[in-house]
């Protein structure tokens, strides 16, 4: 029986790392990734200990909360977490076992395939959402041993929830094959974003409640103690023994019988797909036209939304600037200076986007190839594709310090656009110039990553410095001035 | 018109194309036919000015695909083996992709496309995932985003294997169409009843080598064979091995 769901896993696995571009389009991390991610020992081990080592922090939070009260409220906020985790894994991996066929090997052969098997190897990737909470639960324990049992069994609870709500959602969202453009198409996809998001910010939103927690406690602990049945405020029941167990009690049985109902139909979903019953749209085809380099972002964009794995990786500058926002954010100030560092550390961090950006085409590059496309075109087209949500992140930076500093703030607007425009130019530049590539999927390295961001920190010091030198409007006109000048250059050597 | 002229690819130590030459006129099929491995999808991606010659010139109405690799796809259409699409894109999208980067008129655009559409019964499919199609649809879809330029010179390679009978009819009146008004086709098969049924003349070619070439009766008669498919393994020296296999095989059931 196990041999069945560790062979399920694999391929599961397996086929998550060959579609992410990212991995797959390099044969290297590819090899080393795929030996980790098949295993079952390995692919949970080190996402467990990098899970523990996440929750050793949010232990220490604990550990130093001066009563039972802040302890308990404490616990219900980190207990979003694992929540949320094993919320989001869950909705992912049953829509690729379910895309992949993985079941469909089984069905030819004869052995007695059951909605166990799934349930099984749905729950093996929760368990590092799990171990995250180990460290908090055993700092309660050793604190107050009755509450740390109880933690314990929230945080069971709270993974299972999670596990079931996943379900859930998948089976109603998502589980039609075959899907197409529809009016959950573009639903789904904020969904996926908004997960990523999520997940990224996990940490972040963990360790800025502590903060506000701290600050706020007499205000927020009633309306924890008022819905303390609704999950999560529910955990910070464990000082009250025999209302947490009720509540305990009460969620295991309740989403018990509706995770046996939800596997059930899940699995029905997989012996006998339905296919496509959405409604699509008939009619001819439309006709929109769009300048080359425009068609191709627009291309980029489509591709990337609709592939999770990807998002994630385009990201990653935003993760820079979360925690400084938040910081900012929970000080109550948001001062135009601050706002400008941020921005030109944003610009700066956003070199890190070439490589996602750089393998958005994958094996499609094929196909590309086969049209009339110049390398200026693509090059321009790419740059735009990464300095967008860099520019978007630093337009909402604006919006903040605007509301704290008013108009002042809006002197930086064109950096917004410049700063992030210059890396991508000069990153995309370096890959396809300096290196020489055909438009194809270059080999990038932390070694060109560095190299990029050496070239990018000396033109960032260029546009900077009249910021330095010259007060207020003056300065960050001649400092815009100055960037597009460089944009321009940067433009004519692509 | 296409002409080749001593080409040769080498990957690395592999002569993929061995110094090959043919002509294919104005209002010509040519059929390329050649077991696994024989060098005809190399040489068509250099027809079509996606891989660069390592030797030898190739010429597509005059344009140098090595030296204008931009020019001759502006003029050629290209359908590779197995279609590589963006399956994250629905068709729509995609065609208008291609339209956008190619700079084809919008109302010409959806001319083309309803009508490509229309022909290959795919209007159910237009607003679905890519990758949520069938090989066959794919392949439709290949096909038609290879068309929307109204190719001077269109290029298939193996293209017809996954579709079914009726789109294969319909593919073949579309090819006979073209030629009809003097464009060129290259297109390579395994399919040797389809080379048989539409080819003015096919090249045998085997080892990065063309070994053959002629209409398809002139084969025939310079193999002594009956059928296109005889002549084919005769050339390719796998008509004894065959025998040898397919008497191994009896022997051991
Ligand atoms: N990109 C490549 N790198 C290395 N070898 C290649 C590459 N493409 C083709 N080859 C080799 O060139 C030869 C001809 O391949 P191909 O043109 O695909 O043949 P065909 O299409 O007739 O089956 C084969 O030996 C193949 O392995
Ligand atoms: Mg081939």
């Amino acid at each position: 029986m196990f041999e069945i769901v560790k062979i399920l896993y694999r391929e599961l696995h397996y086929q998550i790392v060959r579609r992410n571009p990212m991995i797959a389009n390099d044969e290297r991390k590819f090899k080393s990734q795929l030996k980790n991610a098949t295993s079952i020992k390995r692919g949970v081990g080190i996402q467990a200990g990098t899970f523990f080592f996440l929750g050793l922090m949010l232990a220490g939070g604990v550990a130093f909360a001066k009563d039972e009260l802040q302890i308990g409220v404490m616990f219900a906020s980190y207990a979003m977490i694992p929540f949320i985790f094993s919320l989001y894994i869950t909705a992912v991996n049953s829509s690729y076992a379910l895309s992949m066929g993985l079941f469909e090997p089984l069905k030819a052969l004869p052995v007695k395939v059951g909605s166990l098997y799934l349930s099984e190897l749905l729950l093996i990737d929760t368990i590092p959402a799990f171990t995250m909470m180990l460290p908090v639960v055993f700092v309660i324990l050793f604190r107050h041993p009755t509450a740390g049992i109880l933690a314990l069994m929230w945080a069971v609870v709270g993974v299972f929830l999670g596990h079931t709500l996943g379900l859930i959602i998948y089976t109603v969202f998502g589980a039609r094959t075959s899907e197409g453009t529809s009016r959950f198409g573009a639903l789904k996809n904020l969904g996926k974003l908004i997960g990523v998001l999520l997940f990224m910010s996990i940490f972040y939103v963990g360790n800025y409640m502590q903060n506000y927690v701290r600050e706020h406690i007499e205000t927020i602990a009633p309306v924890f103690v008022k819905y303390s049945f609704a999950y999560p405020f529910s955990a910070s029941s464990i000082f009250d023994p025999l209302q947490s167990l009720e509540l305990l009690a009460l969620y295991a049985t309740l989403f018990g019988m509706l995770y046996v109902l939800t596997l059930k139909k899940l699995w029905g979903e997989i012996v006998e797909p339905t296919v496509s019953s959405t409604a699509v749209q008939k009619g001819a085809f439309k006709a929109r036209k769009l300048p080359k380099v425009l068609a191709l972002t627009l291309k980029d964009f489509k591709v990337v939304f609709r592939k999770s794995s990807m998002i994630a990786g385009l990201l990653i500058p935003v993760y820079f600037v979360l925690p400084q926002v938040f910081m900012a954010l929970s000080r109550g100030e948001f001062s135009t200076m601050l706002a400008t560092g941020l921005i030109f550390g944003l610009g700066w961090f956003s070199s890190i986007g070439a490589d996602p950006v750089i393998k958005i085409d994958g094996k499609e590059l094929d196909f590309l190839r086969t049209l009339p496309l110049t390398k200026k075109a693509f090059i321009l087209s790419k740059s735009i594709t990464m300095s967008a949500i860099p520019s978007a992140t630093a337009l909402a930076v604006i919006g903040i310090a605007h509301h704290y500093n008013g108009g002042e703030a809006l002197y930086l607007l064109p950096h917004a656009f410049i700063l992030p425009m210059m890396t991508s130019l000069t990153a995309m530049n370096y890959f396809y110039r300096y290196k020489g590539q055909e438009i194809g999927i270059p080999e990038t390295n932390m070694g060109d990553i560095i190299v990029i961001f050496i070239i990018v920190g000396i033109l960032f010091g260029i546009v900077g410095a009249p910021l330095l030198f010259m007060h207020g409007a003056t300065g960050y006109a001649v400092s815009s001035a100055v960037g597009m000048v460089i944009t321009g250059i940067l433009v004519g050597m692509s | 018109m296409i002409e080749v002229e001593n080409l040769a690819k080498t990957f690395g130590v592999t002569r993929a194309v061995n110094g090959i030459s043919f002509k294919v006129h104005d209002g010509e099929i040519y059929g390329l036919l050649g077991p696994n491995g024989s060098g005809k999808s190399t040489t068509m991606k250099i027809l079509a000015g996606i891989l660069k010659p390592t030797a030898g010139r190739v010429l597509v109405d005059g344009i140098d695909a090595g030296r204008d690799p931009l020019k001759v796809k502006e003029i050629v259409g290209y359908v590779p083996e197995t279609p590589v699409l963006y399956e994250s894109l629905t068709p729509v999208e995609f065609f208008n992709f291609i339209g956008s980067i190619r700079n084809i008129p919008a109302e010409k655009l959806e001319e083309r496309v309803n009508r490509l559409v229309e022909a290959f019964e795919l209007k159910g499919y237009l607003h679905k995932y890519i990758g949520s199609l069938s090989f066959g649809t794919k392949q439709k879809i290949s096909l038609i985003s290879a068309l929307l330029h109204d190719p001077r010179v269109l290029i298939m390679d193996e293209s017809m294997n996954g579709l079914d009978p009726k789109s294969a009819r319909i593919l073949r009146e579309l090819l006979l169409e073209f030629k009809s008004e003097g464009r060129s086709i290259v297109f390579s098969t395994h399919v040797l009843q389809l080379a048989e049924m539409i080819c003015d003349r096919v090249g045998v070619i085997y080892n990065g080598e063309i070994i053959a070439e002629g209409t398809v009766d002139e084969l025939k008669e310079f193999a002594h064979e009956e059928s296109l498919e005889d002549v084919f393994l005769k050339l390719t020296e796998s008509k004894d091995e065959i025998y040898t296999v397919i008497q191994a095989l009896k022997e051991s059931l």
